[in-house]
């Protein structure tokens, strides 16, 4: 069985030695499911066909945010409600606030997990929270590597992705 | 008149001792101008310092490093991950700061040298005393100059103190970026922010000295439409390329046409700002495009001779114009390309030796050589042209030999499916790259990631074909400065809140999803009557956004400042113009001082001009400090997600009210103020998003109500559009009742209802205190 491909997807994007863990469907799912708080942001590409949703969908976020660009998309699709629509660097300023006590006022998040963006701005909103998060820990759901993440799926081509985050989904459903 | 000048900083005689003399022989140096100064003539890093950190503790830099590492200096490389700190003690957030400052730097750097070589040759040529006469509608002829040097700039000779305290400026603030220097990232950033308002005005003084002694539109709102596009060149006649940014060796190409009666038979076409600035010049020079089309154009295998100047030129054009047997001729210090220096040999020589192709090009700094070279090589070597471009057949079998890899997607930031292309493209059906035309950025950093060696560039171009043959635009020249009395005529709507906003179109062309984006964006401003406005490469972009009878937006909206009209101001330099007229609102509407009074004018245009620019395809390092220039003065950009590799945004925080305490100018109390403008640096998620946010940050504290019921019927009315709901923050908005648009009245007073809404004290706000007038 081959390593998976854990290079940056954009070569040039190397950050450094602090890099992603990579992770698979099961394991995300084990850390998902052991977060006390978890926030999802939905970013403003996230896929129209409903493999993403699906996910979104099964994550027990705290709170679910998306990009504003996807409301129609969030509007077409059943079960899934963002708590809010709110720009993902505006998202991310918060998340950097030791005084923030999240969307819901409940308190700070242990999980940030986002997905649905342009590889190189995701690669930034990551970094972002890797120096300046305040230790949150960070997943990628996203088809490529994000070195800059705490966890990232490898980079995997569409039917894979696909297949993995249906796989994701029933894991967080409980389904075995 | 021949002029001789003496300058000594002190000079102690028996009548005392004297301080700052400037004698200028046949003319000397006198203090004619009345306004009194304010207390920041030509300030230093530390005197704008208070104003700086108060717009840095509501708009927090926020960061999101490139990299980890510092690779600086030699105790590194220093990992500044996990709040680690590197050998010299600098820490993730400091470096940061210091990488930005860098970048302000070096995009000041550029435009700075670029004023140098325009004020010292138009000086050689016009001389010292030429005047700065920009016609009887503009007085305030300098108003960054003004504002900032505290000069008064009447002749050429005149801009160069104020050029000279620039370049003084860039050096101290270069060298806080040395190894042992700054750590601090709030004072990392006031000094970009310091560093970048210098910029705007070493770009005023540029684009002043060239509208001065060149002939070019003079602020007129109707400056001739010129051609743009690749197919209107004519490529049956010999064709000299012009990129970069510096005007003088093209103008010297157009004198030598006409001297010589050759304009109708060679063509000269310009890519980048060199074309905006040749358009300006002369209605005979043709403009390609953005520097995106640098490589495709250059790919096309039409120009016969390449003149490349300074900026934004590709570092590989030598390499890639010797594939094809084109000279290129290098014409100043900033790019050499190891070409031989020919400066001081005959033109026939030069010209011999580039037909014949001894040399791959030459480097000559004599703009009236270049001039004479560049036609006479292109005449002799189009009559001898052997085309070595790629046919059609050829790179279909090429595509043949693609192995589907998939190295090009990972270089591609368009994320364009090119081993797709490839598929169809051996089959010798190029229209899945024509479908990648318009999103591409004309990087080729595809190719270079391709093991085959592919020319992926080429296949676009050959998909393309049919498209880039009919690319035929209208762009208005660059009209330069805005008129004073087109700013008496808006300044009381702009401030006052009547006209929506000024939505400024700036900056390069690596847009996120295709050209077309800022054409929409543009039509959709221009329809809701603000006032749109534009340069640079964004400014010939805007060209290409044409209707159903193919007419652009420059020939469907009128060239002046005013609401619902589209103005060209010019090249990169000319963004200058876009502050400026900000400042001349402060100045000419409300009659605020301008000499040496930067805080209260920036001050002023933050509380009360609602302005914003749009980066929407910003790349370089100029652009960082372009758009960092227009913060300082409290003008918000918004940059598409290509920007966030800047690393650094300026946002704000709409949930905490204390960020957003002003004074009362009237008695000097704290009141609550309003998140307005809520960011300075915006990253947009989408162009969606930016449409949306622009028509925000254009709501400005002092809005009347009148101005500010038009302000929330087109942020309400547009986030409706795309997002389909009423805004969450349009309470914060509201100040008290008579703001609400009465078409909205139910539904918005349901809202406040809903938010327990209070109405609120509308203040004259500041945030300096010493401009307090009462109290």
């Amino acid at each position: 069985m081959s390593l998976p491909d854990a290079t940056p997807w954009f070569l040039g994007n190397e950050p450094g030695h602090a890099r992603a863990v990579v992770a698979d469907s099961e394991s995300m799912s084990k850390i998902i499911l052991r977060a006390r708080r978890i926030l999802t942001v939905l970013g403003p590409k996230i896929p129209s066909d409903g493999t993403a949703l699906s996910v979104a969908r099964a994550i027990p976020s705290a709170s679910l945010v998306a990009s504003p660009r996807t409301r129609p998309l969030m509007a077409a699709a059943s079960g899934v409600e963002p708590d809010l629509y709110m720009n993902v660097l505006e998202v991310m300023d918060r998340l950097r606030d030791e005084e923030w006590k999240g969307f819901d006022g409940k308190g700070p998040y242990d999980l940030v997990i986002l997905f649905g963006m342009d590889y190189y701005y995701a690669s930034q909103m990551f970094s972002l929270m890797k120096h300046f998060g305040r230790g949150t820990r960070t997943i990628s759901l996203d088809r490529h590597y994000h070195p800059n993440a705490g966890y990232s799926l490898p980079n995997l081509g569409p039917a894979v992705w696909q297949s993995e985050m249906k796989k994701l989904a029933g894991l967080l459903r409980g389904e075995r | 008149m021949s002029t001789a000048r003496v300058k000594a900083d002190e000079v102690v005689t028996s009548l005392g001792r004297i301080r700052g003399l400037e004698i200028e022989v046949g003319k000397l140096l006198t203090e004619e101008w009345e306004e009194a100064c304010g207390p920041t003539p030509a300030p230093g890093p530390l005197d704008l310092r208070k104003w700086d950190l108060k717009l840095l503790s509501r708009y927090r830099p926020l960061y999101a490093p490139f990299c980890d590492m510092c690779c600086l200096c030699t105790y590194g490389k220093c990992d500044l991950s996990k709040g680690k700190k590197g050998a010299c003690g600098i820490d993730i957030e400091g470096q940061q700061g210091r990488i930005i400052l860098l970048a302000c730097c070096i995009g000041t750097s550029a435009h700075g040298a670029h004023a140098r070589e325009l004020v010292e040759k138009l000086i050689e040529k016009h001389g010292p005393g030429h005047a700065i006469d920009l016609g009887a509608k503009i007085e305030v002829e300098a108003p960054l100059v003004r504002l900032i040097h505290g000069s008064k700039p009447a002749v050429l000779g005149d801009l160069v103190p104020a050029l000279e305290y620039g370049e003084r400026e860039l050096m101290n603030l270069l060298s806080a970026t040395a190894t042992g220097q700054e750590g601090n990232c709030l004072d990392f950033e006031s000094k970009s922010l310091h560093m970048s308002m210098i910029d705007h005005m070493l770009m005023e003084i540029a684009d002043l000295a060239q509208i001065a002694a060149l002939p070019y539109p003079k602020g007129d709102a109707d400056a001739p439409l010129v051609e743009m596009g690749l197919g209107c060149i004519d490529p049956r006649k010999p064709v000299i390329l012009a990129i970069g940014h510096n005007v003088l060796p093209g103008a010297e190409v157009i004198e030598y046409l006409e001297e010589n009666g050759l304009e109708e038979d060679v063509e000269l076409a310009g890519i980048c700002c060199t074309a905006l600035d040749l358009s300006r010049y002369s209605k005979a020079a043709k403009v390609i495009g953005p520097l995106s089309r640098q490589l495709r154009f250059i790919r096309m295998g039409i120009a016969n001779v390449i003149i490349v100047d300074e900026q934004c030129v590709r570092a590989d054009v030598l390499e890639e114009a010797c594939k094809l047997g084109t000279p290129v001729i290098a014409t100043t210090a900033k790019i050499c390309y190891g070409l031989p220096d020919r400066t001081n040999d005959a033109a026939e020589e030069i010209v011999r030796d580039l037909v014949q192709r001894k040399d791959a090009g030459a480097l000559i700094r004599d703009d009236a050589k270049t001039g004479e070279v560049a036609v006479r090589a292109a005449i002799e070597l189009h009559s001898t042209r052997h085309t070595r471009t790629l046919d059609t057949k050829r790179l279909s079998s090429m595509a043949a030999r693609c192995t589907k890899c998939g190295a090009c997607i990972r270089e591609c930031q368009s994320n364009v499916d090119i081993p797709a292309a490839m598929e169809r493209a051996a089959k010798g059906d190029f229209s899945l790259f024509g479908q990648f035309y318009e999103r591409c950025t004309g990087c080729g950093r595809c190719e270079s990631a391709c093991p085959q060696d592919m020319p992926i560039v080429n296949m676009i171009n050959e998909g393309a074909s049919g498209e880039i043959s009919k690319e035929k635009f209208k762009l208005r020249a660059g009209r330069g400065p805005i008129q004073d009395v087109e700013i008496r005529k808006v300044g009381a709507p702009i401030v006052l809140g009547e006209i929506p906003g000024v939505i400024a179109f700036v900056g390069c062309p690596n847009y996120p999803d295709g050209y077309k984006e800022i054409g929409e964006m543009a039509e959709i401003f221009l329809n809701r009557r603000y006032i749109v406005t534009a340069s640079g490469c964004s400014a010939m972009d805007l060209a290409t956004y044409t209707d159903g009878e193919g007419k652009s937006l420059y020939e469907r909206y009128p060239g002046d400042f005013d609401g619902g009209c589209l103005s060209n101001v010019g090249s990169c330099v000319a963004n200058a113009h876009i502050s400026g007229a900000a400042i001349k609102v402060a100045s000419i509407f409300a009659r605020r001082k301008l000499r040496g009074n930067f805080e209260e004018i920036a001050d002023y245009i933050l509380n009360r001009v609602g302005a914003v620019g749009i980066a929407w395809g910003a790349m370089s390092q100029k652009a960082a400090s372009i758009a960092t220039g227009f913060n300082r003065l409290g003008i918000p950009a918004v940059v598409s997600s290509q920007g966030s590799k800047y690393r650094r945004t300026y946002v704000g925080r709409q949930d905490k009210n204390e960020d957003w305490l002003v004074y009362d100018a009237r008695d000097g109390s704290r009141v609550q103020g309003e998140p307005a403008p809520l960011h300075l640096l915006y990253v947009a998620d989408s162009k969606e998003d930016a449409i949306v946010a622009a028509a925000k940050l254009c709501i400005r504290p002092n809005d009347t109500t009148k101005g500010r019921q038009i302000k929330l019927t087109h942020y309400v009315d547009l986030h409706r559009k795309y997002f389909g709901s009423m805004p969450e923050d349009l309470h914060l908005f509201v100040r008290t009742q008579a703001d609400i648009p009465i078409t909205m009245k139910a539904e918005i007073l349901q809202i406040l209802k809903e938010r327990n809404w209070e109405p609120r004290k509308i203040p004259d706000p500041t945030l300096v205190e010493r401009l307090v007038r009462g109290g």
